[in-house]
């Protein structure tokens, strides 16, 4: 062992060992030891050693269960060691926070903004698009029907709603476990004045077993509830109901509603929040059979007709089928089932079996523009992190003696790295909590103002949301902590120190960078948010001042479901007629007439020749479709006569047969030629051939887009039994919202004993077809406003910094004579060089996006009437930008201009 | 030395191990060397038991140790007490007199 002991001589004695060399050295010197007081004691050298190792035992494995112990000591003392550290770590940056309250504030506002944006938004994609519906088993498995028909002249047409002979058809699908089939719509609950209108589901009696939901109090119907052609009527209802009716009495079963045309038992209460498959809110469900005569009437012409497509069906999948299978198999069936139907035989129907949520079976525009909003919300969250991380880059550069201190003093970079990694998540976690508070208050009010129609059943901050607001605070705190961290924590040791540095070095202006393409990006991405802001506000607009033909506002539609009070069609239409002379005495309303079509509505067509061709010129948009209306049908909507003239008193039942014909079906019917003095047959077996007396502007019946659609008008009392429906279209002088509760209590005083009136302005009718314009215009809005702020905010905080950074140089211009102007013009200028490449980066990604990467066919389902790359728009958007960081701008820039000389000259 | 060298009771060792470093730091033969001069070789330790003792109490926190030079000019670990250590050697030595005088009444016992 020489070497050893020559390495000894020049070794501090004090100089700790580590590890395996600590052991051995441990041994060695005991055994020595121990050899050297044999020796002592007249042992040879040789004797000595050997008796020293005999004492110790089994030299080698004690060794290794020494080791064994001190590495297992090690760790300890390692995490020990760590867990202290990050303890002073995280009061370092509690201490720091609490320093820069300003920072702390601005940082925390910011990013809480951005995750509270998210958060609401990722809300309401979850619920809208992806979670399935509450308390069903095994929502993957079910299924919701669809029949794709092909017209040969209209085109294909999709849809949910299908006859009541495909559920009975397809319910034996060895694909399918189980098939059931339900129709949701408005019912009267209650009798006379007191009466309401409720949301009831009209279901097949398999339908809550196959969904799996369980009753809260009850029972559910089932078979023996629901013979073909009714049972006993029985009614489930939702636990709003029970909660807002019964007081949530548990005796409630056994009650009895009145609902429609009878009272209805009670026999079971739905778990809360339970509202079958769709997003609308339930409040009672009738066994289909016996409750169809409250939509239908006494006819069970229903189970049977090809032409009666009202009922949705919703699949479970047989254990190993796949929705494909399903399909073939159902589109099998379907066609073997129409093969011998005159209409549908050559309809070259497909049945595909669409995914509960998020399939296409839902046509609505909403879903889009939610996904829409959710990917620009992830815009809002970069445009918060660029904000946050030059935040806190600027007070890191705020720090860099401090930083350079610690280095020198040797902290290591990891720990550095990890203390700012620390304060970005610490940061993000609190703006989280702050955000989700946001969410919550902003999930209210979004689906108050925003989405009225759809009943959301839980609150808008669940554990999924806040998992994903988890998720995103940790991934916007790493990436905020860790570009400044990776900046800062190589910092210029020596040029820190000497404390001369200060931003004017190379790392200086290699942090200035950063930090304008940080500020860059934001106002990219800024310009970007306020686009779509602006073309949704002029979709919106244009959508608002769409030109129906006829005049909405001010119009108030009104009806009453006499069918199921058992009134013949007589009777109704006797009741209609006395209702309508009755309004025409009512105060306040400008004209009244009546109509067996309502517009966005319902809407009507029937069989029409003229005379002398094998068939009629027809459009894609579907018709011709007709109104039977009394003559003040035209002045009351506001829909103008062309040429010719409307129908007058002389128009009546005995009087020569005559219509009035739109201006599309006037040019296509007759192109070149004049209108009016030609005639057509309506009807199927019409004999009578009706003269063309006016020419009417097109109306809209359907769509915002204007469609040519063919469409004309008869008297109504040359309505020949064309029509049965009625309706009450009622002009109000003044106030329509008065006039709904006056139309209703005129109408419930002439039937005491009825169901519930039904009285709608038109603008309701209009309104949903603009919610996907009003919902992308304010929440778009709204984001455009917090990427406004937020720009502002990191303009504003990099040009204190800048500024900061610039004292002395300031001080020495003014000291120079440089006056208060040129400071803050240097400053201004300064910041909106950035800006202004940033809102040129911005629009160019824009143009450029809309143009090459969003199909154009997305772009006009989205906005309305408004082109993508409106110039308007375009410069708005900067403008804007500009005045606000414009003003943004301002105060660094002037607090620049007030530096004193002399101070300026100290500092540093 | 003709008597039979007695087996260490379990948990008899760390009791001597404390004792012997109550009156300061020693390095691992010095403690070996008292435990053998006290009881006369009574007790037959094995050094390497020993060291494991030492390390194991190391890291129970009731030891603490430091490099430091021998009386022969070697470099060994010396051994110390923590407060930790003094109050188990406390307890250790209650322990022990209560077992003792335990098991003591049971021999003197008389039927």
């Amino acid at each position: 062992m020489p070497p050893t002991r020559w390495r000894d001589l020049f070794e501090l004695a004090a100089r700790p060992f580590r590890g395996k060399a600590a052991v051995d050295r441990e041994i060695d010197t005991h055994l020595e030891l121990v050899t050297d007081e044999l020796e002592r004691r007249g042992w040879t050298r040789e004797a000595a050693a050997a008796e020293a190792r005999r004492r110790f035992g089994d030299v080698g494995s004690y060794r290794r269960v020494i080791m064994t112990i001190d590495a297992r000591q090690q760790r300890g003392s390692a995490r020990r060691q760590w867990w202290s550290d990050l303890g002073q770590d995280l009061g370092m940056v509690g201490r720091g926070l609490i320093r820069t309250p300003l920072f702390t504030v601005g940082v925390i506002v910011t990013l809480a903004l951005g995750i509270g944006v998210n958060a609401t938004m990722i809300g309401l994609v979850d619920r809208l698009l992806f979670k399935p519906p509450a308390h069903l088993i095994d929502p993957d498995r079910l299924v919701r029907y669809t029949l794709t028909q092909t017209h040969p002249t209209f085109g294909s047409f999709t849809n949910a709603s299908v006859t009541y002979r495909e559920l009975a058809l397809q319910r034996e699908s060895s694909a399918l476990a189980d098939l059931a089939g339900f129709y949701s719509t408005g019912l009267s609950y209650g009798r006379g004045e007191a009466a309401r209108e409720l949301r009831a589901t009209l279901a097949t009696a398999n339908f809550f077993s196959m969904l799996g939901v369980r009753p809260e109090i009850g029972r559910f119907f089932g078979d023996p509830d629901d013979p073909i052609g009714g049972g006993d009527p029985t009614v489930v209802i939702s636990h709003r109901l029970w909660q807002r009716e019964f007081a949530n009495a548990p005796d409630v079963v056994g009650k009895s509603l009145w609902l429609g045309s009878r009272q209805y038992q009670i026999i079971g209460v739905a778990p809360k929040y339970f509202t079958g498959v769709d997003l609308d809110a339930v409040d009672a469900w009738l066994p289909m059979h016996t409750g169809a005569r409250e939509f239908i009437g006494s006819s069970d012409e229903w189970r049977d007709t090809w032409n009666w497509q009202w009922v949705k069906l919703l699949g479970r999948l047989a254990p190993g089928a796949t929705r494909v299978q399903a399909g073939a198999e159902a589109t099998t069936r379907y066609r073997a089932a129409t093969a011998d139907d005159e209409e549908r035989k050559n309809d070259r129907g497909v049945v595909t079996f669409q995914p509960l949520v998020g399939g296409d079976a839902d046509q609505s525009k909403t879903p889009i523009v939610v996904a829409l909003l959710a990917g620009v919300s992830v815009l809002v969250l970069l445009i918060t992190c660029a904000n946050v991380a030059n935040l806190v880059l600027a007070r890191g550069l705020a720090r860099r003696r401090e930083t350079a201190v610690r280095v020198a003093l040797g902290v290591g970079r990891g720990r550095l790295v990890r203390g700012l990694l620390i304060e970005s998540l610490a940061l993000a976690a609190v703006s989280a909590g702050v955000g989700l508070l946001l969410a919550y208050g902003g999930g209210i009010v979004v689906r108050a103002i925003l989405l009225p129609g759809i009943d959301f059943i839980e609150p808008p901050v669940d554990g999924r949301l806040l998992a994903a607001a988890f998720l995103a605070s940790l991934v916007t705190g790493v990436l905020v902590g860790l570009v400044p961290a990776l900046q800062l924590s190589r910092p210029d040791l020596t040029e820190e120190l000497r404390g001369s540095g200060a931003g004017r070095g190379s790392a200086g202006r290699e942090h200035v960078r950063l930090r304008n393409g940080l500020l860059l990006t934001q106002a990219a991405l800024s310009v970007i948010m306020l686009l779509c802001a602006g073309l949704f506000w002029k979709s919106l607009r244009s959508a608002e001042s769409v030109d129906f033909g006829f005049r909405p506002e001010g119009l108030v539609t009104a009806d009453i479901d006499l069918a199921v009070a058992g009134y013949t069609i007589e009777q109704r239409h006797a009741f209609y007629d006395d209702a309508y002379r009755r309004f025409q005495a009512v105060a306040g309303v400008r004209g009244v007439s009546l109509t067996t079509t309502n517009p966005f509505w319902t809407r009507q067509g029937t069989a029409v020749r003229i005379p002398g061709r094998d068939s009629i010129p027809r459009l894609k948009t579907g018709g011709p479709y007709f109104s039977a209306v009394t003559p003040e049908y035209f002045t009351t909507l506001g829909i103008a006569i062309i040429r010719g003239r409307p129908f007058t008193a002389d128009d009546h039942a005995g009087g020569a047969r005559v219509l009035v014909v739109n201006e599309t079906l006037a040019r296509t019917f007759w192109p070149g030629e004049e209108a009016i003095g030609k005639c057509l047959y309506i009807g199927r077996d019409a004999d009578i051939c009706r003269l063309v007396v006016g020419v009417s502007a097109d109306a809209s019946n359907e769509s915002l887009e204007r469609q040519a659609v063919q469409a004309y008008y008869l008297p109504l009392a040359q309505n020949d039994s064309l029509s049965r429906d009625r309706y009450l279209m009622i002009r109000a002088a003044d106030d329509p919202a008065a006039m709904l509760g006056t139309a209703r209590r005129v109408l419930q005083t002439m039937a005491p004993n009825l169901p519930v009136a039904s009285a709608r302005l038109m603008q309701e009718q209009i309104e949903p077809l603009m919610r996907p314009w009003r919902l992308g215009a304010a929440l778009f809005g709204i984001m455009g406003l917090v990427a406004l702020t937020v720009a502002l905010v990191g303009l504003y905080s990099v040009l204190s910094y800048l500024v900061a950074q610039r004292t002395r140089e300031f001080g020495i211009r003014s000291a120079l004579g440089a006056r208060l102007g040129d400071v803050v013009r240097m400053v201004v200028v300064e910041g909106q060089r950035t800006i202004v490449v940033g809102i040129v980066v911005g629009l160019g990604l824009a143009v450029v996006g809309i143009k090459f990467l969003v199909p154009p066919a997305l772009v006009a389902k989205v906005l309305y009437q408004t082109s993508p790359t409106d110039p308007w728009i375009l410069g708005g958007v900067a403008v804007l930008l500009v005045v606000t960081t414009l003003l943004g701008s301002l105060l660094p820039a002037f607090r620049a201009s007030r530096v004193p000389p002399m101070e300026a000259l100290r500092a540093d | 030395m003709n008597r039979d060298p007695l087996d260490l009771l379990q948990g008899t060792l760390d009791i001597l191990v404390l004792k012997s470093l109550s009156w300061g730091p020693r390095h691992g033969y010095a403690v070996a060397s008292w435990i053998r001069d006290t009881t006369g070789d009574n007790l037959t330790i094995e050094d390497g038991a020993l060291y494991t003792a030492l390390h194991r109490m190391e890291e129970r926190g009731w030891l603490e140790s430091s490099w430091g030079i021998s009386e022969n000019n070697r470099k060994a670990k010396y051994y110390q007490l923590t407060d930790l250590g003094r109050r188990e050697l406390k307890a250790s030595r209650q322990r022990w007199s209560r077992y003792v005088t335990a098991v003591s009444q049971v021999l003197e016992a008389r039927a």
